[in-house]
């Protein structure tokens, strides 16, 4: 046994020790990210809170010059030149100069100090920080400004679904699909409905009336007619939930009009306009799904997304996923892909459609939807004769009867592809 | 007993390593913030864009610029001639302003009344082109017009300026989400050339 005095004194001498390196701890627990700027590297110790790499707050500030106060309700805000980020503690949901940005993991106390997920750096400080910072996990790197790394060979992001076929052959699984097994699995029962609501957002609305034709047709008044004739058609024949994401008169934005289809947990999301060309002669419908650059896919890339229990109305609580909301599109293009090419077929023959048909681009009210979803550019309300067809009983029918058979082979594609799937074993 | 005092002084010295390390590492620090001040500052406030000076008298270079193609769909390469500018503020500005000067029999996707009001370039190649409200409010709206008006302005900086990867429009010195409702301009868009049809496009 050894003597009181002396081991007082040893475990003194430690405390020092422990104080002066805090959690920077030498036993190999925490991590070290190396920050490269043009002026130079310096480096910024993180360490394994609850499982999370995180770094302590008063180092990451130190390290980029952030100021942090707390206040008395126990929020922190962090300001860099006049832009902040709060956070709340114990809550995975940080407030961006005024946009609210789902993080990794929520701030946490521990040893009198707070931490924060190193990926805060790319979801909140970054948009805040005025010039390039991006924080590469895998190569513990934080690059600052105009300088260049190589790209360690990272994991690559998690594949989206495959592509599905867009004529699957009903006896065969699809492709990427293991082989059947030689005996039939046992039943699942009913299978699930893959489509069980949709949200149809006529484009515009109130104050916001879109294109106008040159005879005074208005876009948001004909994306609401083909709207309502929609939901109409989908849930008289298909018994699936339509929610419009408008009645009437609103003015929505983007954000809210995503937020509905994401809130009520839809499947699909379509998104109805009639466009304008500088040209007058310009006619025919086009399909828009969401396209990346090369900027846009690599933000997404270091993006993840997390689950939480959260409590719901009548008591108890189920586990909500959170995705970065300004990503959550990302996961589902190679989907809205598919679910486009099936319209432009189901248009061909029916609607006519402009010269290009399809394209991917980035467009504000496809972003935030985390389901499949696509635009749909009906036709060309500065022509004449299109503004003309497209107020017709007819065309508008066209549209909603190609959309309706668009649905319908979309569905059965997911239908064919969770088939196969279970099949194939359960994975996933 | 002996060991336990070997214990401490290990402690201490261990205690006396680390605090020069610490020392180290905030001395580093506090050195660090002189040279670093210096990048956003010139990130953030780059050179404005001025009216006529920055460029050589009588001296120009030939550029392309976009205008709408026949089909409505695309965008056509123009050929013309610009004042050359000695650095890239000053001739991403006179290419903007080519660009919005272009005239009928020309087609544009610059919406009526459009001015530059101010143009910056950050370190990392972002150019941020100011436009006067009515590149919006005169917009005709739909996506495949409000892309087009998008992509003249990128691609025409983009496609003539190397220096320059990514356009980020803002109007009347604000961020905006869209111009008409459709196309996301919260950051900075890359170069497309799909858009445009003729030569003097090339995929990067
Ligand atoms: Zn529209």
């Amino acid at each position: 046994m050894l003597p009181v005095t002396s081991r007082r004194r040893g475990v003194l001498a430690l405390t020092v020790v422990l104080l002066l390196l805090t959690w920077r701890s030498v036993a190999g627990q925490g991590t070290i990210f190396t920050i490269i700027s043009p002026a130079g590297r310096r480096s910024l110790a993180a360490t394994a809170v609850h499982g999370h790499e995180m770094f302590a707050l008063n180092d990451l500030a130190a390290a980029f010059q952030l100021n942090v106060q707390a206040d008395t309700l126990g929020a922190i805000t962090i300001s860099y030149k006049g832009k902040t980020i709060i956070l709340t503690p114990d809550q995975n949901l940080a407030s961006v100069n005024g946009r609210i940005v789902s993080l990794a993991t929520a701030p946490t106390r521990s040893n009198q100090q707070w931490f924060v997920p190193v990926e805060l750096v790319n979801q909140a400080l970054a948009p805040i920080y005025g010039e390039r910072l991006e924080l590469r996990a895998d190569s513990h790197l934080i690059l600052e400004g105009n300088v260049t790394a190589p790209r360690a060979p990272e994991p690559a992001p998690t594949p989206a679904a495959p592509a599905a076929p867009v004529q699957p052959a009903p006896a065969r699984p699809a492709p990427s699909q293991p082989a059947a097994p030689a005996t039939p699995p046992p039943s699942l029962g009913t299978p699930q409905p893959t489509i069980s609501t949709i949200v149809i957002d006529p484009g515009h609305g109130g104050s916001d009336k879109g294109v106008q034709g040159p005879h005074g047709t208005l876009e948001k008044d004909i994306t609401m007619a083909v709207a309502r004739r929609l939901k109409c058609a989908i849930e008289g024949r298909l018994g699936i939930r339509v929610l419009l994401s408008r009645d009437g008169a609103e003015t929505l934005s983007a954000d809210a009009r995503a937020a509905l289809a994401n809130n009520t947990k839809a499947d699909l999301f379509i998104s109805l306009h009639a466009t304008a060309s500088f040209r007058t002669d310009t006619s025919g419908a086009e399909i828009f799904s969401l396209g990346l650059d090369r900027d846009a896919a690599q933000a997404s890339a270091t993006a993840s997304s997390s689950a939480q229990q959260l409590p719901v109305t009548g008591g108890g609580s189920r586990q909500v996923e959170i995705v970065p909301w300004q990503f959550a599109q990302t996961r589902f293009v190679d989907q809205s892909k598919t679910l486009a090419d099936l319209i432009e077929q189901q248009f061909k023959g029916h609607v006519p459609l402009d010269g290009r048909a399809i394209t991917q681009a980035p467009l504000r009210v496809l972003v935030g939807a985390n389901m499949p979803a696509v635009l749909v550019e009906m036709g060309y309300l500065s022509n004449a004769d299109q503004e003309n067809e497209l107020g017709t009983g007819n065309f508008q029918n066209a549209i909603v009867q190609a959309l309706y058979g668009a649905i319908v082979q979309f569905r059965d594609t997911l239908n064919t592809r969770a088939k196969a799937t279970a099949q194939g074993g359960g994975a996933r | 007993m002996k060991r336990n005092s070997l214990f401490a002084t290990v402690a201490v010295i261990i205690a006396a390593l680390a605090l020069a390390w610490f020392l180290f590492v905030v001395l580093l620090r506090q050195s660090t913030p002189a040279t670093r001040g210096a990048s956003p500052a010139s990130s953030e406030s780059p050179a404005a864009a001025s009216d006529d000076t920055g460029t050589t008298p009588g001296r120009t270079i030939k550029i392309h610029l976009l205008s709408v193609a026949a089909d409505g769909l695309h965008l056509d390469s123009v050929e013309r001639d610009v004042p050359y500018a000695g650095n890239t503020v000053d001739q991403a500005t006179a290419i903007i302003k080519a660009e919005l000067a272009l005239q009928a029999p020309l087609v544009t996707a610059i919406p009526k009344g459009t001015q530059l009001k101010a143009l910056y370039v950050t370190d990392k190649g972002d150019a941020y082109v100011d436009l006067s409200p009515e590149v919006s409010q005169n917009h005709p709206g739909g996506t495949t017009a409000e892309l087009l008006t998008v992509y003249s302005i990128v691609d025409a900086l983009t496609m003539n300026l190397p220096a320059i990867t990514g356009v980020q429009i803002l109007v009347d010195g604000q961020e905006v989400d869209t111009l008409a409702g459709h196309v996301d301009l919260r950051r900075p868009l890359q170069k497309d050339v799909d858009y445009v049809r003729t030569a003097g496009a090339s995929k990067p």
